[in-house]
């Protein structure tokens, strides 16, 4: 298992926690420090998976991910949530937008990983 | 880049009775997005920028915006055909979103709407129009913003604990190493953030809580 990872997240102590793990687990994980920055990368890099936070500046996760879907060359892209919203409307609206999991913080770490490869391993 | 002619020709297909019927029920905002969707909105009560020429405009990153004025005298700027990115949203009816603490020009908490400009069933560009929430949440604090900003800086130092402890409690980890040593020094100072998010919303109530949190997410 491997694979290359973007981790869209703006608070740099959960980017270090969320990418230590996916080292960790063997993973290449690639850090995005805001949503424009994430939209470039996943772009750039055409990850396996993006992990994505979703209230982040410049452009918040629910739009990157809408950018992302409209985007041929990304749509396919499976994406997690993983943010501090936790109303039903913010979950709706995440797997409304096309994200395949939707993960609330806080997190487990191991838990984070197991959907990761549960996602991997089924695509 | 589109050329003059081409913002003349899309800035005509604007006026004045598309954007009327796009923009007949929005109110005191601004727009502005640029050619990879990039969030330049300013609301014309913020720092003047909507007066902006095409050229300031690409002065500040603005790969392709153009100012226009609808009928009713207001200025707006619009990502014309040609943006190489601005149509991610573009399909029928309006997106809605709320956000907090993203504009790069310092506005903490705006809700967005996005419209797909379609003429002749075409898809010519896309209008983003912002709208300023500050003083509304301000005076009378929605309870779903409040809740999310509330959970935003709730879970985030609560996600830094659980989510250090459980790497420590894991085995990975050497005992007495620098990594222990970092990750430990991390769970003590979310645990201070945390407690001092608790105390300043249990001592301020809500609205002054929400003032705060709103300084805060300029910073």
């Amino acid at each position: 298992m491997g694979g290359k990872i973007v981790v869209a997240e703006d608070n740099p102590q959960i980017a270090r926690l969320v990418t230590f793990k996916l080292e960790r687990e063997g993973f290449e994980p690639v850090w995005a420090r805001d949503g424009e920055e994430a939209l470039a990368l996943i772009r750039e890099h055409r990850p396996d998976l993006v992990v994505m936070d979703v209230m982040m500046p410049m452009m918040d996760g629910f739009e990157v991910l809408q950018a992302l879907k409209m985007d041929e060359c990304c749509r396919s892209i499976p994406v997690i949530m993983l943010t501090a919203r936790a109303q039903e409307q913010d979950v709706l609206q995440g797997f409304g937008l096309g994200a395949e999991d939707y993960m609330v913080k806080p997190f487990r770490p191991a838990e984070l990983v197991a959907r990761i490869q549960k996602i991997l391993n089924r695509g | 880049m589109p050329s003059d002619k081409e913002m003349d020709d899309f800035a005509s297909l604007l006026m004045p009775e598309v954007l009327d019927t796009m923009f007949h029920h929005v109110e005191d905002y601004v727009v502005w997005l640029d050619s990879t969707c990039r969030i330049r909105g300013v609301s014309r009560s913020l720092a003047g920028l909507v007066g902006i020429t095409r050229e300031e405009a690409l002065g500040r990153n603005c790969q392709a915006v153009m100012r226009c004025r609808n009928s009713r005298g207001e200025d707006i700027c619009v990502g014309p055909l040609g943006c190489e990115r601005v149509m991610y949203d573009a399909r029928p009816g309006p997106v809605v979103s709320t956000t907090v603490g993203m504009l790069d020009s310092g506005l903490p908490l705006v809700s967005s709407i996005t419209y797909p400009l379609i003429v002749e069933g075409r898809v010519l560009g896309a209008v983003r129009f912002f709208r300023k929430e500050i003083d509304s949440m301000s005076a009378t604090p929605d309870r779903h913003a409040v809740i999310t900003q509330l959970s935003h800086e709730l879970r985030t130092p609560l996600t830094s604990i659980q989510g250090y402890i459980d790497l420590l409690l894991s085995g990975d980890i050497e005992r007495g190493s620098d990594l222990e040593r970092e990750f430990l020094l991390t769970v003590s100072r979310s645990i201070v953030h945390l407690n001092e998010i608790i105390g300043e919303f249990l001592t301020k109530g809500v609205e002054d809580w929400w003032k705060g949190s709103e300084t805060r997410s300029q910073e």
